[in-house]
């Protein structure tokens, strides 16, 4: 095979790697991160603000976000209303609210999914290497071959997944390799470090090493890729609702509803926009500023946390 | 020379890819309830069966995967279950360059821009310039086209009347720039932040400093020497992005109202058209397994260390 160069090239073994540079705990590291530069701050508390105010909209928005007031057409905003209503006369508002809920829930859960598969199966083939290393390696880049919005789109639609729970993994089921590919590198050359020798040699066990030793260590680069993981993730759920796969809840009632995200409510935006422009720009804002934020943080956490790749 | 048995070499190593991706996505579709010859109303029994016969499907799954396997290999996927009268070939050759034209000209449009962006960026890194650029880049890939799109054409099409709204106009020029700025955007930030860490890791490097002081003109030496190792990251990158241009198309196509390929997938994934579906994903697998090999053979020939084994 031919050597590939990754645009995001795990340090080589020799460079100084960022978990030498383990004097303030990891989580002090991050913090610092944020503190550095003023838009790091500002997008990590704007990032917080936003989902407080999305997972707890039920406990104040005046109306349900399925909630149909019955009106002839979709009006603008007003004070009733801040973000207008939709052409079924549902509030713009608290639909906004719950669709962030909802697309952030994607984003995140996915990515988790994702992440827990790329570090466990990365961690694995680096450390045990050899045969078993060459095999799984081999099938990432199998899997890379694969075409793979098409066959996101071939299983959601042809099995008509609709449920939000399996979105979460099959978004993840796509997501993992390449998180797998820097954690191997990662862990390749962790191995050769004199601690796991110690490790060996006091009786830990391979699985004890990999999960305990190895896996945090590769925290600090997994969280990097994790958060520049989510906006992909969200620009893909936003795709699929606009290609006209809707996702649904189990109701109270035993029901299937569909649900409110941000992607649905951009697709919906998009078609009325000529009439109905509010229906667009409210879900747009919030949706374009939460990715830029995201955006933002995972630059300054990379800055902070992989000194390899910082220019 | 070497380049041509080494590529043939590779494309033949891809072909198991190709044929397990095939199996893949046959299976996926097989799997899937439904069948493309449900109706909202039962077909009559001897209807369906002769329909069945007519299309292949009474064959067991295995014999069903070999004619199709056949028939690919010519370039013929059959005829069309849901568009009356067309065979899937037909319709590929008529959405296909439709798609490609356009997310060729933005993808072209995008690495034009990126590399200029990128360029502008490494100039002074840190710098005013540097920090806008950056900030721009990344709300380009916080926008996404189904907001681009129609805000595109509500100022350029709507208020300043300078574009057609919407349509294809048989690739005018005009119908066109829409489509390829909103496609363009997000790939001309993502080029954009790939050429400009590329370009400051180059600018630092010895031998760069080691031409200046040999004297090598800064026109010659951007172009021959920077530009030519900073575009390796460009074409590991582009290879799987062009390959996606045919799906990533879509949402533009679906805004403009643009006869491409899009459309078609969605439609046919989800009125179970066999044929059509399978003719589309074979068409993208071909497209990246191919994309692939050649984007490793250009980087072969930009950097001559890099050895073809």
């Amino acid at each position: 095979m031919l050597k590939r160069r990754l645009f995001f090239s795990a340090p080589s073994p020799d460079s100084t790697s960022w978990q030498d540079l383990s004097s303030p705990s990891f989580s002090m590291r991050i913090f610092h991160a944020l503190k550095s530069r003023p838009s790091n701050s500002i997008a990590a508390i704007y990032l917080l603000v936003l989902a407080a105010l999305c997972f707890s909209s039920g406990l104040f928005v005046p109306y349900a976000w399925d909630e149909i007031h019955f009106v002839s057409e979709a009006t603008g905003p007003s004070w009733q209303h801040w973000f207008g209503i939709d052409d079924l006369g549902r509030d713009l508002f608290s639909r906004v609210l719950y669709g962030g809920r909802i697309s952030l829930s994607v984003g995140l859960m996915s990515t988790s999914v994702s992440v827990l598969i790329g570090i466990s199966y990365g961690a694995i083939a680096g450390y045990f290497g050899g045969t078993i290393d060459r095999w799984m390696m081999r099938l990432v880049d199998v899997l890379y071959c694969l075409p793979y919005y098409f066959v996101i789109v071939l299983v959601m639609v042809l099995f008509s997944i609709d449920s939000l729970y399996l979105l979460f993994v099959v978004l993840a089921l796509f997501q993992w390799l390449g998180m797998a590919r820097i954690i191997r590198g990662q862990v390749l050359s962790l191995k050769e470090q004199e601690f796991v020798l110690a490790l060996r040699g006091m009786g830990a066990s391979h699985a004890r090493i990999v999960f305990r030793h190895m896996v945090p260590n590769t925290l600090g680069i997994a969280s990097v890729y994790a958060t520049l993981m989510v906006p992909g993730v969200m620009m893909q759920e936003a795709f699929l609702s606009f290609i006209g796969i809707p996702f649904t809840v189990l109701g109270t009632d035993g029901v299937h509803k569909p649900v409110a995200s941000w992607g649905s409510l951009l697709s919906e935006g998009a078609r009325y926009f000529d009439t109905a422009p509010w229906l667009l720009i409210f879900p747009a804002f919030f949706f374009s500023t939460t990715l830029l934020a995201i955006h933002f943080l995972g630059d300054g956490l990379r800055d902070a946390l992989d000194p390899s790749l910082k220019v | 020379m070497s380049f041509l048995i080494y590529g043939l070499k590779r494309l033949v190593a891809t072909a198991p890819i190709l044929l397990l991706v095939l199996v893949i996505n046959f299976v996926l579709l097989r799997l899937a309830p439904g069948s493309p010859l449900d109706r909202e109303a039962e077909l009559p029994h001897a209807l369906k069966v002769k329909l069945e016969a007519q299309y292949g499907l009474d064959q067991p799954l295995p014999v069903q995967f070999w004619i199709f396997l056949k028939n690919a290999a010519q370039g013929e996927f059959g005829q069309s279950y849901t568009y009356k009268n067309r065979s899937v070939r037909e319709i590929i050759a008529e959405a296909f360059p439709v798609s490609a034209r356009i997310g060729l000209l933005a993808m072209g449009l995008a690495v034009v821009l990126g590399c200029l962006v990128g360029a502008l960026c490494a100039r002074r890194p840190g710098g005013p310039l540097d920090q806008f650029l950056r900030v721009a880049m990344l709300t380009g890939k916080s926008v996404p086209p189904m907001v681009l799109a129609p805000l595109f054409v509500a100022i350029f099409a709507i208020t300043l009347d300078l574009l057609p709204v919407a349509g294809w106009h048989g690739g005018a020029t005009k119908a066109l720039i829409g489509p390829i700025c909103c496609l363009a955007l997000y790939d001309v930030a993502a080029i954009g932040r790939l050429m400009r860490g590329s370009f400051l890791e180059v600018q630092g490097q010895k031998y760069i400093t080691a031409l200046r002081a040999k004297g090598v003109g800064e026109k010659r030496l951007q172009v021959r020497h920077i530009l030519r190792e900073a575009s390796l990251p460009l074409v590991s990158y582009l290879g799987p992005a062009l390959s996606s241009i045919l799906i990533g198309t879509v949402i533009v196509e679906q805004v403009f109202n643009i006869p491409g390929l899009g459309r078609y997938l969605v439609n046919a994934a989800v009125n179970r058209d066999y044929t059509l579906t399978m003719g589309i994903t074979t068409l993208a697998a071909v497209l990246l397994l191919v994309l692939n090999v050649f984007s490793d053979l250009v980087l072969a020939w930009i950097d001559p260390r890099i050895r073809l084994t």
